[in-house]
């Protein structure tokens, strides 16, 4: 049962992430709350759900996009094995870790897609780093920390979803 | 022993064996990225994920639904006065045409102006044009359209000048009945036809009759359409007729304006 209730939240926030997620965009850069899902799911499960969750969901996303497939499920694989590692075993969850992990998927995953997607003409390495990965690093960071102060949140981080 | 070993190793290798096979089926999609069977795959996906994401796309719709109104009323708003001008600009193209046929076939020496201000102060009707002394006007020269005669110079500044217009008590004009070529001298009381004095009640005035410049007061040269004839009342015992006139000219819609600044011995009938 929270298996099924997990894939429907992912599969929603999949769809508001590609449909409604454009009204809080700030100059173009948008949060990224699927990957706040994901780690989510990732430091309560360990890194087999974080791999699992985030290739499904990469995969997922990939699909409504017009992107190469297999960019986001790799990535979002990377990211859920990485904040799965970190809460893995006896560690579990903590807001601490949540908000660290958070932020290097978060950064390691726009480094990637920054690799496949963004044209190298258009700036440095560390230029496109600054300007174009930190700042939805940071907004998603920032999401990702007003959702875990919520109550809501409470319910949904404490426990492993599958 | 053995078993809780192997079960561990299982367990801590299971990440790991899921990893790899999400990163080399990862890159096999990058691979295949491009083929049919992956396109088609895909576009089964993305019309799923249509279907599912369509509910939510009512939500920013209605959410821009008050800008996007606001922006479409801006833009009408742009488009009805681009239009206006548009035409505007048509109207003053043919206007301005006709004019300048008009200055060519005249005959006269002309200067055209612009009317920038009236004066509608009941009894003394004037309009000032944005040309004067600077352009060689003086007092009394004559101010035409195409149409007719509009009046004559009574002040002149250096870059502009007052016109007296025919619909003023103060000024009256010489002119010739075309048809029984009687000779008249208008005069305004009010409203806006001309009256004709002078005129003997044995002309045989009829309505619809042209009447010119004659040019006998030495101000408007002769052939200068003034208007025409609209009422005809012979008053006995009275020896002249009482003649209103038309004029040839709409003095409430005036915008550009001639003036003769001299004219050949024999003027053109219009």
């Amino acid at each position: 049962m929270n298996l099924l209730k997990s894939i429907g939240i992912g599969v929603l926030l999949v769809v508001l992430q590609i449909s409604i997620l454009n009204l809080l965009a700030i100059r173009g850069i948008k949060p990224d709350i699927v990957l706040i899902f994901l780690i989510i799911h990732a430091l309560a499960g360990g890194p087999l759900v974080g791999v699992i969750w985030g290739f499904l969901l990469g995969l997922i996303l990939d699909s409504a996009g017009s992107g190469m497939i297999g960019v986001g499920s790799l990535t979002y694989a990377l990211a859920g094995f990485i904040v799965g590692q970190m809460g893995a075993g006896k560690l579990g969850f903590s807001l601490q870790r949540y908000l660290i992990s958070l932020f290097v998927a978060s950064l390691i995953g726009n480094v990637i897609f920054l690799y496949f997607y963004q044209p190298w003409e258009n700036g440095s390495f560390w230029e496109l780093l600054f300007f174009k990965a930190l700042p939805v690093v940071f907004y998603t960071w920032t999401l990702g920390l007003i959702w875990i102060l919520t109550p809501f949140a409470a319910k949904t981080s404490d426990r492993s979803a599958v | 022993m053995a078993g809780p070993v192997s079960k561990l190793r299982t367990q801590t290798f299971q990440p790991w064996i899921a990893l790899l096979f999400a990163v080399i089926l990862s890159f096999a999609l990058m691979a295949t990225d491009k083929t049919t069977a992956n396109s088609v795959a895909r576009q089964h996906a993305f019309d799923i994920i249509a279907f599912v994401a369509k509910p939510f796309s009512v939500i920013p719709a209605a959410l821009h639904l008050a800008s996007e109104n606001e922006r479409l009323r801006f833009e009408n708003t742009q488009l009805r006065l681009a239009s206006i001008a548009a035409e505007e600009a048509m109207r003053e193209n043919v206007r301005l045409q006709r004019l300048l046929d008009f200055r060519e076939k005249s005959g006269f020496r002309l200067k055209a102006a612009q009317v920038i201000a009236r004066q509608p102060v009941p009894g003394v009707n004037s309009i000032l044009i944005d040309i004067g002394r600077e352009d060689n006007l003086t007092t009394d020269m004559a101010v035409i359209t195409d149409h007719g005669l509009v009046g004559k110079t009574v002040q002149v500044g250096d870059h502009s000048a007052v016109v007296q217009v025919l619909i003023d008590r103060n000024l009256g004009a010489a002119v010739l009945l075309t048809k029984c070529r009687a000779n008249g001298v208008t005069y305004w009381e009010g409203g806006y036809h001309l009256l004709l004095e002078n005129i003997p009640s044995t002309a045989a005035v009829r309505l619809g009759e042209q009447v010119i410049t004659s040019g006998m007061d030495g101000i408007f040269p002769a052939g200068i359409a003034v208007g025409e004839v609209t009422q005809v009342d012979k008053n006995e015992p009275s020896l002249f007729l009482q003649v209103e006139i038309q004029p040839a000219v709409n003095f409430t819609r005036l915008e550009e304006v001639f003036v003769v600044l001299d004219s050949p011995e024999i003027i053109p009938s219009p």
